[in-house]
């Protein structure tokens, strides 16, 4: 295969696939939500489009509803573009960061490498094979659950149908539902204790990725994690307790939107909604556009961050996360190199989670920016909204349907941006200039 | 302390650097409590001030901040006004001072680097020089504000007593150039208008801010240029910065306020463009507001502002914020980056790794601060999020723009604004460093292993 050779400018040629796959994918999937039996009323380009991207990026941004606006071949259409936009992508992202090899991430190949038990590159249709049949028996026994769970409040066909629809719209981190704005269900989605359970957990695992998921299915073989899975597993139970406890004071304890629920339920959804925020977008309540602000910004926080690596989720990763405080109590502390569990991260990594950093405030900023200067609303609910985007979450605090044209493509840009990840977008714009092999002087620049 | 200095070449690296950091803290705590007091001095205040209202103007004065839960031209009498200047000196020269010898000092283990840098830049080969340096610091900085002041008498003295207009002149040249943003205009009897807003005082105010944002090392490399006839690599990449950045953020005002519709809509476009230029210099750093109803700017407007806030001043300068050295290191360290180099080049010199490494501790202690005291805030607070995001950031900058939420702050808030102006001006890692590295660290070196990144 190609990539194993050390041919030069190998690194743009998959990213450019990346890019281009994506596109022609968006295209496929406007076409599909086109088909005049997807829709009930016909829906206009860009909508459709608008939908295609939201799907395909597993974001959950919509301008319609799902539940009325769509069909039931629609549904179907919908969730095929979600199954292909988080699975196919996740099994893209894993073969990409395989791929494009020596360029980018070298490094990241010998993670994914060791994280996944992979030696050769011939190993990749053995790789996706057992990605997919993961990912399939995951989403069948949530579905499963959810059916049976379900059928008593609705029959049996169609709780069948919702089952695997939320299954997979969960297990993706979408966010799409089939209950909001749904005359037969005006309480929107279901919010009792045990779909809450069931789809917080969906969303928890899809939110892990698989090199996480590989390693804590292997764990009872190898006994041991890798340093990935063991700061991922305890970045994520941080932020969805942090989460969850900043949710529950803001909205429960000093008054908000979980007012006059009992302490139990209240603590389920905080839960639920912690783990959602950070990229699947699922809104435990219907009026969401009333949160305490306190609580807006716990939202953006997380959803910033979002998931693991190679996940369903986007923001800038825990990893990036995890990597920047662990060097930042390095550097503060006097050390060269950042240490986690005695495990140095290397220079490098750390070079590329400040990139990432970086590059993902200046696109959140000036995507804000474009919108608020040709919308009129808060910056809170734009800046909300772009995050959202950003991190292919889907929460919203009732923008979408605001924007117009030029805030739609925005909007969709960005959701595109966060699922490409923070960084592929501006490595393909900027080329590779390998082949400069010139050493410059230092210098030095006063910072801080 | 200077008694240690011998000892500086000594392997122990830790303690050399604990000692400064520890010291700026101390310092400026010292200095609050002294001008918390002073507040008490009867004849200074025209009515009693609660401890919070003393302590916070101490405080935003001392780090030349300028949000203020008081108002300076009623709640102090003449004298006290002076007092107020003396503390922004204070807090702008002698803690820019205190910066420069700092870096100065302490040394091998964060800063070697820093401290080549300006040994460089500021020409000093010795400790004898610091005296030397000091009083350098000093005499420049007089001597710029009584430029300013001179000029802002010109301009002001045919429209008010002579006193008045001295008295006025002389604070306003201060609080410009140390970018503190203390007024005498606002809620002014006699000056209803508020901030004179005609263009020679907006420029000279302009030119103050401008100029001590720059910082002490940038303004010797010019004061140095004619000798040595070139200017080092920091001033170089700063000063194109701010003017760009100065620029963008004019643009941004004017294309919201003035075009979109706005505060600005109502002004002649070339008095628009001029408050545009102003409020976009003042924001990096100084907080001086002249445009009208700042209070009602535009959402955009109000994200810009913040934006520019955050970058601040350059560093060892009257600004805060993450400095323009952090921002433009961040910038070249992604391009670089993304470009496949291994290490951020400008102008054909390579950017050491440890800076970038830097550039991030500081940019990723910062967010962290600024988000964790605006959900604080937030949740024991009426108010937007972008009305408390802008205080917040505003305070860290040391800025001291506001959307008026200052007066809506309680006891509880008002002490954590102290707290990030407190932070803002010792620095994004002082703080942290001093906490840090009160255990020593230990001298192990780990195994390398990867994780997975974006």
């Amino acid at each position: 295969m190609e990539g194993k050779t050390n041919g030069k400018g190998l690194g743009v040629r998959p990213l450019a696939r990346l890019v281009l796959g994506l596109s022609l994918l968006v295209a496929l999937g406007t076409g599909m939500i086109m088909l005049p039996w997807s829709s009930t009323d016909g829906i206009a380009p860009l909508d459709a489009m608008f939908t295609a991207v939201s799907a395909l990026t597993v974001t959950g941004l919509g301008v319609i509803t799902t539940a009325t606006d769509l069909t039931l071949f629609g549904h179907v259409m919908l969730i095929l573009l979600i199954q292909i936009g988080g699975v196919g992508y996740m099994v893209l992202a894993v073969m990409f960061f395989r791929l494009i090899g020596r360029k980018i991430s070298l490094l990241d190949r010998s993670a994914l490498k060791e994280s996944l038990g992979l030696v050769s590159i011939s190993n990749v249709v053995e790789l996706t094979r057992q990605v997919f049949f993961t990912v399939l028996i995951i989403e069948a026994v949530g579905a499963t659950l959810l059916t049976v769970h379900w059928s008593g409040m609705m029959p049996l066909p169609q709780a069948a149908f919702y089952g695997a629809f939320h299954g997979v719209s969960a297990f993706c981190n979408a966010g799409f539902d089939l209950f909001n704005g749904n005359p037969q269900f005006p309480a929107g989605l279901p919010n009792d204790d045990v779909s809450l359970v069931i789809m917080g957990t969906l969303i928890f695992l899809g939110g892990l990725g698989i090199p996480v998921l590989f390693d804590l299915i292997r764990l009872r073989k190898t006994r041991r994690l890798s340093l990935h899975s063991q700061i991922t597993l305890r970045v994520v139970a941080t932020l969805v307790i942090a989460g969850a406890v900043a949710f529950f004071l803001s909205e429960y304890v000093s008054g908000g939107v979980l007012i006059g629920q009992n302490p139990v339920h209240a603590t389920v959804m905080s839960l639920f909604q912690s783990v959602s925020a950070r990229t699947a977008g699922f809104a435990v309540v219907g009026n969401f556009d009333r949160l305490e602000p306190a609580t807006e910004l716990v939202m953006m926080s997380l959803m910033f961050v979002g998931c693991a690596p190679a996940s369903m989720g986007g923001g800038i990763t825990t990893g990036t996360l995890s990597v920047m405080v662990l060097a930042l109590w390095a550097f503060v502390r006097g050390q060269d190199t950042a240490v986690f569990k005695g495990k140095a991260i290397p220079g490098q990594t750390v070079r590329k989670a400040s990139a990432v950093l970086t590059i993902s405030i200046l696109v959140v900023i000036s995507v804000t920016w474009l919108i608020s200067v040709t919308h009129s609303a808060p910056l809170d609910v734009v800046g909300f909204e772009v995050i959202s985007a950003f991190a292919t979450c889907g929460l919203s605090l009732g923008f979408t349907s605001e924007l117009d044209w030029f805030g739609r493509l925005l909007i969709m840009f960005t959701m595109f941006w966060g699922r490409l990840g923070a960084l592929t977008i501006i490595v393909s714009l900027a080329g590779i200039v390998r082949t400069k092999r010139i050493r410059y002087p230092e210098d030095r620049v006063l910072i801080g | 302390m200077l008694a240690r200095e011998p000892s500086r070449d000594s392997p122990k690296p830790s303690l050399s650097f604990v000692r400064p950091a520890l010291r700026i803290i101390v310092s400026l705590f010292l200095m609050v409590a002294a001008g918390t007091a002073v507040f008490y001095v009867p004849g200074v205040t025209t009515r009693p001030w609660e401890l919070t209202e003393a302590m916070f103007t101490a405080v935003s004065a001392l780090t030349v901040t300028g949000l203020t839960v008081i108002t300076p031209s009623q709640d102090l009498t003449t004298a006290g006004q002076v007092v107020l200047m003396i503390l922004i000196q204070i807090g702008g020269v002698g803690y820019m001072t205190l910066a420069v010898m700092m870096f100065r000092f302490i040394g091998r283990q964060i800063t070697l680097a820093d401290r080549l840098a300006l040994r460089d830049q500021l020409g000093l080969v010795s400790v004898q020089g610091v005296a030397d340096l000091a009083r350098r610091i000093f005499i420049t900085v007089l001597c710029i504000e009584l430029v300013g002041m001179v000029l802002l008498l010109v301009v002001w003295a045919p429209d008010m007593e002579f006193f008045r207009a001295l008295h006025f002149s002389a604070f306003h040249a201060v609080s410009g150039f140390c970018n503190a943003g203390f007024d005498l205009f606002t809620l002014h009897p006699d000056h209803l208008e508020g901030f004179p807003a005609d263009p020679a005082t907006l420029a000279i105010m302009s030119g103050l801010i401008v100029f001590g944002s720059l910082g002490i090392p940038i303004l010797f490399d010019f004061i140095g240029y004619r000798k040595t006839g070139q200017l080092t690599l920091h001033t170089r990449m700063t000063v194109p910065l701010i003017l760009t950045l100065n620029a963008i953020g004019a643009g941004a005002f004017y294309v919201a306020e003035a075009m979109a519709g706005g505060t600005l809509v109502d002004e002649t476009p070339a008095r628009a463009a001029m408050f545009s230029v102003f409020q976009s210099i003042s924001s990096r750093s100084a907080g001086f507001i002249a445009s009208p109803n700042f209070d009602q700017i535009e959402p955009t407007s109000s994200l810009l502002m913040m934006a520019l806030m955050a970058i601040g001043g350059a560093p060892a300068s009257m600004g805060g914020g993450i400095t323009t050295g952090t921002f433009a290191v961040m910038v070249l360290a992604l391009l670089a980056y993304a470009r496949g180099r291994d290490t951020a080049i400008i102008k054909g010199r390579a950017i050491p790794g440890e800076m970038v490494r830097k550039a991030s501790a500081v940019l990723t202690i910062s967010i962290l601060v600024v988000v964790t005291v605006t959900w604080l805030i937030a949740l024991t607070h009426p108010g937007s999020l972008e009305e408390i995001a802008f205080e917040v950031i505003s305070a860290f900058a040391t800025c001291g723009l506001s959307l008026g939420f200052t007066e809506n702050l309680n006891t509880f808030g008002r002490l954590l604004i102290m707290f990030m102006m407190f932070w803002g001006r010792a620095g994004a890692l002082t703080v942290i460093v001093s906490l840090a590295q009160l255990s020593p660290p230990r001298r192990i070196r780990y195994p390398e292993e990867r994780i997975l990144i974006g």
